[in-house]
């Protein structure tokens, strides 16, 4: 599963560590989320979704692996 | 603290165990008993020692009990354990065949019996999971 989560956290300039602490997971959690090696469980993407002041179809989305790259929702539409 | 207190109990539990193995290692004049029990008592002492080192810290504490709870640990640990099932499932048949080769039948019936029950016990632990979830 594809996620923008990298690119939410760039634009509030929150570090993944922050991030984790918030979600209440390890930093590795995070990095192994974003680069999509780890599908977040349902409630950790609510805890995310919520964190980000978004829905989870904002930030989770399904979509091929592109070199670990993540996609926008646009672009898959 | 509750995993630390749970960790500690489990440590103290092996620690008990390995001066028990040393004793009895001691008793009997058998040198890998004495040395299972003494190393399994020094790295239980050890751990108990981090982990008391750890309760006076708390951001350290904290790190420590998300990353023994967290999901992604869980998962991991959770697929780990299913293929070592697998694996050992499969190297107890290959050592029962090798027992078998070798003249040990009683030694390999047991070996089977043991594989035999592992499966038998994963199937029944498979129903019972799939009709609670």
């Amino acid at each position: 599963m594809e996620n923008n989560i990298a690119k939410l956290r760039k634009e509030r300039k929150i570090t993944q560590e922050e991030l984790a602490a918030a979600v209440s997971v390890t930093r590795q959690t995070i990095i192994s989320i974003e680069s999509g090696r780890y599908t977040a469980s349902l409630p950790l993407a609510f805890k995310i979704a919520e964190f980000f002041e978004k829905s989870i179809e904002d930030i989770f989305f399904p979509g091929k692996a592109n070199n670990g790259k993540t996609k926008n929702r646009e672009d898959i539409k | 603290m509750k995993i630390i207190k749970k960790n500690l109990i489990y440590c103290g539990i092996i620690c008990a165990l390995g001066i028990g193995i040393s004793v009895a290692g001691v008793y009997r004049e058998d040198d890998l008993l004495k040395s299972v029990g003494i190393a399994l008592t020094i790295v239980s002492l050890l751990k108990i020692a981090q982990l008391f080192i750890l309760t006076r810290n708390d951001e350290r504490r904290r790190k420590y009990e998300l990353s023994m709870t967290e999901e992604r640990i869980k998962y991991i640990a959770s697929k780990s354990s299913s293929f070592v099932f697998y694996i050992t499932v499969f190297c107890e048949v290959i050592a029962a065949l090798i027992l078998l080769i070798f003249g040990h039948a009683f030694a390999a019936g047991i070996v089977c019996y043991v594989a035999g029950a592992q499966v038998v016990l994963y199937l029944v632990l498979y129903i019972i999971f799939s009709r609670k979830y």
